[in-house]
């Protein structure tokens, strides 16, 4: 705003001389001065306001999805179709990554050349899993003389997803190699609990008592049991908490980064998993069975577009009150697996 | 945070991570670019004034030389922004580069420059319709050339300033300063430029005018910071605005031009209307009249104390720095030349000297004789025509046929309240006068004229009157004439008390003579070599006495200074004296003049005349003829006007030896003309002078190798020592004191080893056991040593206190060891 009125009073003193200077010499040189310089005023107006109908601003980016601290850019374009240049296509955009509160709307100013595209290229290391959402709020201009605004709205919006990092080692829970295996083992027999009843067969030593279909049994005289998907006997409930206790903190960044590669690694070993997460915004639990890394990875780009929270644990205390049993539960931190239960 | 900034570019490795637009050119291409844009801002700004001046005034010159030298200048000046090498390299190059080429062309340019300013002059004379005229010597003929390296080197200079105010600062204010006073000159009296000046200046108005808004015209200077973004920070957001591109700023200046054009076509026509009519306009008005006296007086004129009339000052003196006349015609006098000798018409008589001014008689005692008011009308009369009438008796006693004549003058454009009277006027006259204090007084209105008869003065020519009078001394009660006498002694012998001691010194160095013919030729000896006439002298200081001032500090002056000298100097030797300014027609007036071949040559002048038979003439007088002498008393006949002025020397050959002349033949590579204008002293070169004038091209060279070779190391050890004081100072100030300790340290070091018979390197232990003096310092050599060792060796660090001590132990050695070394010698 201080900048337009010092244009103003510059531009209006400027006019004031020229007029004294035509007053006094009489003559068509200062006549002819202040002819322009009031000329001047629509011109550069009419001008700038057709340059400016005729100017589109894009956001660009190579790559929609890149891994955690591989390199890539955002580029800003400004598409001038009309002839007359414009000096300050002044740009407001914001880069926002969903899961942290953060950047305060950004502007850059750019050339707009006639009949010409110019971008430029912002190039970004990204160092946190998540989405980064990258939006133009306002196009703003100038004309020559910089005495009128002319304002636009533009909608244009990309999203980089930020995948995690494969780590080359997991922080493990103790129990997990020492205990969890064994359990793990015991949970692959079949008869476990399962949600989806597929077939019903005979008792057979080891079956579950909980498993026997009373009702059948009593109709037919014979221990009948319930068989259950074999998936779902020998699940793995891989329980991501959403932990982030202030803006600069990495624990939910490395939470992610290892509920991504325990998945990944209960995968390799063919081992159906469900991604879990307590979603705040639901108030619920959200799960995603995942049989491949395709929807493992599809799964963690939902996740990016959840709100963490500030309460540590929230996920698994939340997730002991309900009593939900999906499987074994692979509770995943900052630390890594923090706890297993079956 | 959360996402930063890569520090290297995939795209573009060179920009070292920052943010740059996509496929633009490389910095170098981008920086040509903007080079290129100012150059030709610079050309057009300067080309269009240059060019504007020349085309004001229909100056001759050669245009294209002009375009071809005004692009070098500007596209190099402007390239010299391309990097800072450049920038700091060859600015001080292009400075010496136009210093010597402005030193060695010199008589061109000023030749140029002075034609170019008579032009002007012309201009504005006929413009206010004055008939001014400047005198030059023109040395070479060739205008078009002289003129055209004139401006090459204004256009030059002005290149110079306008790369300050397009490349450093597209500023229009800056650029119209610089451009406009130009045209100005042309335009404030109506002379319009070329059309083409206007389109050159019109576009680059805009195009700095938008860039000057807009401001992406500069690249960073230093390579640390990002070459094409700047960032800035505030509280709200982070902006990022490219720096400058070249070809945006090309593109703006397209558009620029194209509505130039578009304005041009328009405008054209009223443009070029020549319109050399005089304003209405209050404030116009008023400075047309300052830029008049401007014209004619110089910027002096305006600061004159006091308004003159057509030269005449009427006992005024000392406010004018510099007179500067208007050759305007004030009077036209007609005559019959009677002799060889000028012609004075008298309007102004002081009697009473004052320290700025002389005043007319106004309180002269009534004659005592006078019985009525007749008695002293008549005692009036017969005062104020004395002379004619003692001539008027002597012709008609002795039967001579002495000279009378008759003189017409017509004022054109002087003081209307004047009456200008030739010597001398007989009292019967066809126009209105009066006479006041034995003074004839009157007024020739604007545009009329009178008819004077008078009896033609000529030195020698009636001597004989006052010698043949009778001598006889009367009461002066009762007879006019011995009143008179009494009165003029009385009244013209009026010296200031405080000036007695100067004059007397004065008299002592002119001399003393019986005769006064003698003595006033004495004083105009005197005054011929000791005094150099001109007619800028410079204002008398407002405290000094004019007389005073100008006899023993200015010693030079015009016909006032001389006159007033020479009046209170003959007072002094007891000659009754006066003041008299009026107008002198000197015989080249007189043979410029017109002839008048229907006037009758005896209606004009009768009796015996000198010399032969002439015509009678009309003679155009203007302000230059302007003059003031001195007349003498002589008793029994009047007052005899005398010339004490000495003539004019003011371009003669001064200067032409000495020290500065040498220093100019050595540039000079032909040797300058005598001006034929001028009188000439000859002056003998001596053969060194010759020597160095005729061989000019080869000492050229050869001295600036010399002053190369001698200056640049010189001033490169000066420097380096500088700032090698300056940094060591600044570190002993942070607390390191080591630097300073050393240097101080090396220099008494070097100083006692110099005094050493064998030239091996001394020990600190040496150095000051040897330069020991505990007369002069506070410390024992003992002590600074062992502080000096400590400061070297020694974990410790000294204090800055124990340090200055010792620098200052370490000083007073060094001197004091210098000392008797010297008293050693000299013992």
């Amino acid at each position: 705003m201080l900048k337009k009125i010092v244009h103003y009073v510059t531009y209006i003193s400027l006019l004031f001389i020229v007029f004294i200077c035509a007053i006094y010499f009489q003559q068509a040189f200062f006549v002819v001065l202040v002819f322009l310089l009031i000329s001047l005023i629509p011109i550069t107006y009419f001008v700038t306001k057709y340059a400016f109908s005729k100017i589109d601003v894009q956001l660009l980016t190579k790559m929609k999805s890149v891994e955690k601290n591989a390199n890539t850019y955002v580029s800003i374009q400004v598409e001038n179709k009309s002839i007359f240049p414009i000096f300050d296509i002044q740009i407001v955009y914001q880069m926002h990554h969903l899961f942290y509160e953060n950047t305060a709307p950004q502007t850059i100013v750019l050339p707009a050349l006639s009949k010409q595209i110019v971008s430029t290229s912002m190039p970004l290391l990204l160092n946190r899993s998540g989405c980064l959402q990258a939006s133009i709020l306002s196009v703003t201009t100038a004309d020559y003389l910089g005495l009128f605004s002319f304002h636009k709205k533009m909608d244009s919006k990309l999203e980089i997803s930020i995948l995690p990092e494969k780590l080359d080692q997991i922080p493990y829970h103790p129990n997990f190699y020492n205990e969890g295996f064994d359990e793990y083992e015991e949970t692959n027999q079949r008869g476990n609990v399962s949600s989806n009843v597929t077939d019903i067969r005979e008792y057979q030593p080891g079956d579950r008592l909980q498993k026997i279909h009373w009702k059948l049994t009593a109709k037919i005289d014979k221990l009948m049991v319930k068989e259950n998907e074999n998936t779902s006997s020998n699940q793995y409930l891989v329980l991501t908490e959403l932990f982030l206790p202030d803006n600069a903190s990495s624990f939910l960044d490395q939470c992610i980064d290892h509920s991504y590669n325990v998945s990944l690694e209960l995968l390799e070993h063919g081992e159906s998993i469900t991604i879990s997460y307590y979603s705040t915004k639901q108030n619920d639990f959200i799960y995603f069975p995942i049989h491949n890394s395709e929807e493992l990875l599809e799964a963690f780009l939902e996740v990016y577009y959840e709100k963490p929270y500030s309460v540590e644990n929230l996920a698994f205390s939340t997730y002991q009150k309900t009593a939900i049993n999906k499987g074994t539960l692979l509770h995943i931190t900052h630390k890594g697996v923090q706890d297993v239960f079956y | 945070m959360f996402f930063t900034k890569k520090v290297t570019n995939t795209n573009t490795p060179n920009t070292a991570g920052f943010v740059r637009l996509d496929a633009s050119n490389s910095f170098s291409i981008e920086r040509a670019k903007v080079c290129f844009l100012k150059g030709l801002l610079i050309f057009m700004a300067s080309y269009g004034t240059i060019f504007g001046l020349l085309t004001c005034f229909d100056a001759p010159h050669y245009p294209v030389l002009l375009v071809i030298f005004l692009l070098v200048f500007s596209f190099s000046l402007a390239f010299l922004h391309y990097n800072k090498i450049l920038f700091n390299l060859l600015y001080p190059l292009f400075f010496l580069l136009f210093a010597y080429s402005i030193f060695k062309y010199r008589t061109y340019v000023n030749v140029g420059y002075q034609s170019f300013l008579n032009i002007i002059y012309n201009s504005y004379s006929s413009y206010f319709d004055l008939s001014t005229t400047r005198e030059i010597n023109s040395v070479i003929s060739t205008t078009e050339m002289t003129i055209t390296m004139a401006m090459i080197f204004l256009g030059f200079f002005l290149c110079i300033l306008l790369n300050i105010a397009i490349s450093t600062y597209m500023n229009f204010f800056f650029l119209i300063l610089l451009t406009f006073p130009f045209l100005q000159i042309g335009l404030y009296i109506g002379n319009v430029p070329d059309i083409i000046c206007y389109f050159f200046l019109f576009g680059c108005y805009i195009t700095v005018g938008i860039l000057g808004k807009a401001g992406h015209f500069t690249f960073p200077t230093s390579k640390k910071e990002n070459q094409f973004f700047s960032t800035k920070h505030s509280k709200k957001m982070t902006t990022n605005s490219y720096l400058t591109n070249g070809t945006l700023l090309l593109q703006i200046f397209f558009f620029s031009i194209g509505l130039t054009t578009i304005f041009m076509l328009f405008a054209a026509g009223s443009l070029s209307t020549q319109k050399q009519t005089h304003s209405n306009n209050l404030l116009k008005n008023t400075t047309d009249q300052y830029v008049k006296i401007f014209v004619q007086s110089g910027v002096s004129g305006w600061f004159n104390r006091y308004p003159n009339y057509g030269g005449l000052l009427n006992g005024s003196l000392g406010g004018v720095g510099t007179v500067r006349p208007d050759y305007q015609t004030d009077l036209v006098v007609t005559l019959a030349p009677y002799s060889f000798e000028s012609v004075y018409l008298k309007t102004f008589t002081g009697q009473r000297y004052t320290s700025d001014s002389w005043l007319p008689p106004t309180d002269t005692p009534i004659y005592p004789g006078a019985k009525d008011l007749e008695s002293y009308n008549q005692y009036q009369m017969d005062t104020a025509f004395m002379e004619s009438q003692k001539i008027e008796e002597y012709c008609s006693t002795n039967q001579f046929d002495g000279m009378r004549g008759k003189m017409k003058i017509q004022n054109v454009d002087t003081f209307s309240g004047q009456l200008f009277l030739p010597y001398y006027a007989l009292s019967k006259q066809n126009f209105k006068y009066s006479v006041d204090q034995s003074l004839i007084s009157g007024s020739i209105p604007y545009g009329e004229s009178i008819t004077v008869d008078y009896y033609p003065y000529e030195s020698g020519y009636w001597n004989n009157i006052s010698a043949t009078a009778s001598s006889t001394i009367l009461d002066p009660s009762k007879d006019t004439e011995s009143y008179y006498a009494m009165r003029c002694q009385m009244d013209y012998l009026d010296v200031p008390a405080e000036l007695e001691n100067l004059l007397q010194e004065t008299k002592d160095k002119i001399g003393y003579s019986d005769n006064r013919e003698t003595q006033v030729a004495l004083i105009k000896s005197y005054f011929i070599k000791n005094f150099k006439y001109t007619l800028s002298p410079g204002a008398t200081p407002t405290k000094e006495d004019f007389v005073s001032y100008f006899l023993s500090t200015q010693k030079r002056g015009y016909c006032s200074h001389f006159a007033s000298a020479a009046t209170l100097l003959l007072r002094s030797y007891g000659i009754p004296a006066r003041y008299v300014e009026g107008y002198v027609v000197t015989p080249i007036d007189i043979e410029n003049g017109t002839i008048l071949n229907t006037e009758n040559y005896s209606d004009w002048l009768t009796g015996e005349v000198p010399i032969p038979q002439t015509a009678v003439v009309e003679t155009q007088i203007s302000d230059a003829n302007a003059h003031a002498w001195v007349e003498v008393y002589y008793e029994n006949f009047g007052f005899v006007p005398f010339e004490v002025t000495p003539p004019s020397e003011e371009a003669s050959a001064e200067g032409n030896t000495g020290f500065f002349n040498l220093f100019s033949n050595l540039f000079s590579t032909t040797p300058l003309p005598n001006t034929t204008n001028v009188t000439t002293t000859e002056v003998t070169q001596n053969p060194f002078d010759q020597l160095v004038q005729q061989n000019s091209y080869f000492f050229q060279p050869v001295f600036f190798v010399l002053l190369f070779i001698i200056l640049v190391p010189i001033v490169f050890l000066i420097v380096r020592k500088a700032l090698f004081l300056i940094v060591i100072t600044a570190k002993f100030g942070r607390g390191d004191i080591s630097p300073r300790l050393i240097y101080y340290y090396k220099k008494l070091q070097k100083t006692v080893q110099k005094n050493q018979s064998s030239p091996t390197n001394l020990l600190p232990l040496e150095v000051f056991e040897q330069s020991a003096n505990p007369l002069n310092t506070k410390l024992s050599w003992e002590d600074s040593l062992q502080q000096f060792e400590k400061a070297c060796y020694s974990k410790d660090a000294l204090s800055i206190a124990a340090a200055k001590e010792l620098i200052q132990y370490l000083k007073h050695a060094n001197l004091a060891y210098k000392k008797n070394v010297r008293t050693k010698k000299k013992s």
